[in-house]
């Protein structure tokens, strides 16, 4: 039971437009995801692989089932005990990096450890901690955003991700903004994290990038149907 | 719960991203406490002149004027002495006179003929400076006020023993003629500063006599009744009322203190309402900057969700950036309002005749707070709702906002 960091019992999720037509995003899914996993989710666009991903991190409540994050059933928790788990125990990569332009790139890796209560004189050491695993260099620390490539700034983001060294690291489409050569050092990068004992889930729709994963799931229709040991 | 030093960091980044607009915001929410304080304060302090110029006159002291076609002779003092809340009394004429000074200016002054033995209670506080009242039989004699002897810097030409020349208009054969009238300097006064109705500085008293004898009237301009106490004054006066009806005019100086403060409160009242217009301005402003922030941010708000950050946290995070943008406000709103309280007491203000008051503004503590309290509570109100709407956003649709 300890090895599973994750666990999804009879998930669904609806959504009901204004007009109050509904549509199935996940329909009974069952998955369990041990410590130390390396899933990519593969399937097409709109089939609910986002859905599962933001169900699996806490962000979207399913309209049924359960959802266990080391054994804790998220279904029953609070706002605040939610915002909470997600802080220390995941981490999230997004297709468009996500960072916050306005601020510069220690502020932005800094935000999970305001969240956390780090005292201040002891974040700058856990920021540069998550650069380093991350491969970001120290000279970016002073500059925003915008000032950085793209495979820099998902680089950046991984640096967020990591930087309260949470168990699970949820990636949406991370390369799928990326040109190959940055795609690669973003994805080596997830393969190091993974190898340093952090479980990794990819949603993609990408067969090269999910092949690098130990194992994938295919998702149509908001069903899983099949999966597929790779390593 | 988040430390209180890193929102205040979070909060003053994000403000310092939108540079003009919270400005221009903060401006808005500073003409609500610049307002208040200026005109309240300004109010305050000439409230507390004209009052405690009004006491300085002896809240004891009850003043009537003949109305009508009503004639004041010694018939009405001798009815009025033997009231039993009367301490002293003393009938006055008065007349309007023009002093030509020895550098060749010209001043207009008032004379009163009166027993001048009661000058001290009519006037509570007035001091013989030099010499000393006259007899009341010396009715060229006179107690001067101190801008009679002194040039406007302060010279001072006349001394006790000169003699004045005054030119008083006098009615003779319904024509308006000037008299010249000599009066010797027996007494000066203390400077004593302007006070309703009586500007004792630019005036020139006498003994009853001299209204007669001197100055050619026949009847009592008026007659001046101390009474015994504060407390029995509102008794003379109806007493008063009961004698005479309509024929007299009476005026109270306690009367017209009460009245003066209740008139300057109302004012206050009315000028806080107008100044609380500004503050449901600054209401408008801060929300409409807040709601812009919200909507231009809503994908950061996604981000901060996904980071960990609760609904509360993003709530106080929001809320601070209206709270830092009020207190900013209400420093340079306050401190604008005192400099411009200054700025407006600084000039005379005129009342009546020559009743001039100057007066420092009355910036209270209390007033402050009240500022200070009423902003607040704007800017909290007007920011609790964007923030709320913030805090209430679905990450995932925050995340997906483009």
């Amino acid at each position: 039971m300890v090895d599973e960091v994750i666990k999804l019992v009879n998930v669904s999720k609806v959504y009901i437009s204004s007009g109050g037509v509904k549509t199935w995003a996940l329909r009974d899914i069952n998955l369990v995801v041990y410590r130390g996993d390396f899933i990519s989710i593969m399937g097409p666009s709109g089939h609910g692989k986002t859905t599962l991903l933001y169900v699996m991190g806490t962000l979207e409540r399913p309209t049924t089932g359960k959802v266990f994050i080391n054994g804790v059933d998220t279904t029953t928790l609070s706002d605040e005990e939610l915002s909470k788990l997600r802080n220390k125990e995941i981490g999230f990569i997004f297709q468009q990096y996500n960072l916050i332009n306005r601020m510069t790139i220690e502020e932005n890796i800094e935000l999970p450890l305001i969240k956390l209560g780090i005292p201040r004189e002891k974040r700058r050491k856990m920021i540069e901690e998550a650069m380093l695993k991350s491969g970001c260099e120290f000279s970016w620390l002073n500059k925003r955003p915008t000032q950085l490539s793209g495979g820099q700034q998902q680089r950046v983001a991984i640096a967020r991700a990591l930087v309260t060294n949470p168990r699970i690291l949820l990636c949406d489409e991370p390369t799928g903004a990326l040109d190959s050569k940055s795609a690669e050092v973003v994805l080596n990068t997830l393969k190091k994290l993974n190898e340093l004992g952090h479980t990794v889930i990819i949603v993609t729709h990408d067969p090269n990038v999910a092949s690098i994963a130990k194992k994938m799931i295919f998702i149509r229709d908001g069903t899983i149907i099949g999966e597929k040991v790779l390593q | 719960m988040l430390n209180i030093l890193d929102i205040i960091r979070l909060a003053f980044n994000a403000l310092r991203e939108r540079r003009l607009r919270s400005a221009l915001t903060i401006l808005g929410i500073a003409i609500g406490p610049a307002a208040m304080v200026a005109i309240i304060g300004t109010t305050e302090g000439y409230m507390d002149t004209i009052v405690s110029q009004l006491q300085a006159l002896g809240q004891n002291t009850v003043v009537i004027f003949p109305s009508k076609n009503y004639r004041l002779g010694d018939y009405d003092v001798d009815r009025l002495k033997v009231l039993p809340t009367v301490e002293s009394i003393t009938p006055f004429f008065q007349s309007r006179g023009q002093l030509r000074k020895p550098d060749g200016s010209t001043v207009i002054v008032t004379i009163y003929a009166l027993d001048l033995n009661l000058l001290n209670k009519i006037i509570v506080g007035a001091k013989i400076a030099e010499g000393s009242i006259p007899p009341p039989t010396l009715y060229t004699s006179s107690v001067v006020g101190n801008d009679i002897v002194t040039t406007k810097s302060g010279v001072k030409y006349y001394n006790v023993g000169d003699s004045l020349t005054v030119y008083v208009a006098e009615m003779k054969d319904n024509k308006l003629v000037l008299k010249t009238v000599s009066v010797r300097i027996s007494g000066i006064l203390s400077p004593y500063g302007t006070v309703f109705p009586v500007n004792p500085d630019a005036s020139i008293f006498l003994p009853l006599q001299a209204g007669k004898s001197l100055l050619g009237l026949k009847d009592y301009s008026g007659i001046f009744i101390i009474a015994k106490s504060a407390e029995l004054v509102d008794s003379l006066v109806n007493d008063i009322k009961n004698m005479y009806g309509d024929n007299v005019d009476i005026v109270s100086l306690k009367e017209i203190a009460k009245t003066v403060t209740n008139i300057i409160n109302v004012l206050n009242n009315l000028l806080f309402t107008v100044s609380s217009i500004s503050f449901a301005v600054a209401f408008t402003g801060i929300m409409s900057t807040m709601f812009t922030s919200v909507v231009e941010r809503t994908r950061e708000i996604g981000i901060f969700k996904a980071l960990g950050y609760s609904s509360n946290d993003i709530l106080i995070l929001f809320l601070f950036e209206s709270i830092l943008m009020t207190i900013v406000g209400v420093v340079v709103g306050i401190t604008s309002g005192v400099v411009g309280s200054y700025f407006i007491a600084y000039r005379p203000l005129r009342l009546v005749g020559s009743w001039t008051v100057i007066s420092e503004p009355k910036i209270t503590v209390w007033l402050i707070l009240r500022a200070l309290s009423l902003s607040l509570l704007v800017g909290i109100a007007g920011g609790i709702l964007p923030a709320w709407k913030a805090s209430k956003m679905v990450p995932v649709e925050a995340l997906r906002y483009e």
